[in-house]
């Protein structure tokens, strides 16, 4: 079929698909913390980080992040959310709301400014420090498939995922001990937390 | 690759300053988890793409993500842990109550 349409009409989908992306996570986002609802905020809370998702799978040619994003965040911290508000009665389902007044209007527009300089500054900053490698710098490297004319077609995902595992485990294996004694921690730490207090013992 | 990735720079900027705006004016405990829950992706966004530009074998960037992910998982679980603890002791989950934690 992709000899009937002309090729433009690929890469235009191909920004409709990036604009529909970024309009549904930074919306999902924009939801969760401005619903009433706590359970609605934690629903959207699970589209943003769909969209994250698709965003690792599209954009940083990586499925496994994918995976491990969404069982994860979206299968896993969000239904521990879910039981933490069931757990914690009814008056936490929604939020009181006091307003937006939280302190001086004069210290609201300083703060708002110094927010704008550092946005201005990183937007400003982006074009010319990040993008120091061109496309052809990236089509020779091991795990790039190029076509004949020389453009980037994919990137091999078992490749990729192959380099990921080993420079997970030699590289970075420090790394990852740490974050096994860090989760052993965690798992005993709220446990401790959350226990009942038991005057037996 | 039609497009280059310093669109996500200014996605992820967005996206922090959400979640920077929501953790400010929330005052559930459980929404500035979710709040943070949000900076949090939007700087794995940045790894995970920025992992194909200037990274000789590609995957730094990735294992950064990984690594990131587990100590979201770890953060929310103490998080929801302190916020169940302090419900049974308070009966609130309201973070502006918290009044007894003021330094």
């Amino acid at each position: 079929m992709a000899f009937l349409f002309p090729t433009e009409l690929f890469e235009a989908l191909d920004y409709l698909v990036l604009i529909l992306l970024i309009g549904y996570t930074l919306g999902s986002a924009l939801l969760a913390v401005s619903v009433k609802s706590i359970y609605h905020a934690v629903l959207w809370l699970i589209f943003s980080l769909l969209g994250v998702a698709m965003m690792f799978l599209f954009y940083a040619e990586s499925s496994f992040l994918l995976v491990v994003q969404i069982i994860v965040y979206a299968g896993g911290i969000t239904v521990l959310m879910l039981f933490a508000i069931s757990l914690s009665g009814k008056e936490a389902m929604f939020e009181k709301s006091k307003g937006w007044k939280l302190m001086d209007w004069r210290l609201n527009l300083a703060g708002g400014f110094i927010l704008f300089s550092i946005a201005v500054y990183i937007i400003t900053q982006v074009s010319s420090t990040f993008w120091s490698i061109t496309e052809e710098e990236l089509s020779t490297r091991p795990g790039t498939v190029v076509n004949e004319a020389g453009n980037i077609v994919s990137f091999d995902e078992a490749e990729m995922i192959q380099r990921l595992a080993s420079e997970l485990f030699t590289v970075h294996g420090g790394t990852v001990i740490l974050l096994g004694l860090l989760l052993l921690a965690t798992m005993l730490g709220s446990v401790y937390l959350v226990k009942k207090e038991v005057e037996d013992l | 690759m039609s497009f280059d990735g310093s669109i996500f720079v200014i996605v992820a900027l967005i996206m922090f300053l959400i979640g920077f705006i929501g953790f400010i004016k929330s005052q559930s405990a459980i929404r500035m988890l979710i709040a943070v829950e949000i900076m949090i992706n939007s700087a794995n966004i940045n790894f995970a793409v920025f992992a194909l530009y200037n990274d000789t074998s590609f995957v730094t960037g990735h294992v950064a993500v990984l690594i990131s992910i587990a100590l979201a998982a770890a953060e929310a679980a103490i998080g929801l842990g302190l916020i169940l603890s302090i419900y049974r002791s308070h009966g609130t989950v309201d973070a502006t109550d918290f009044v007894e934690f003021k330094g």
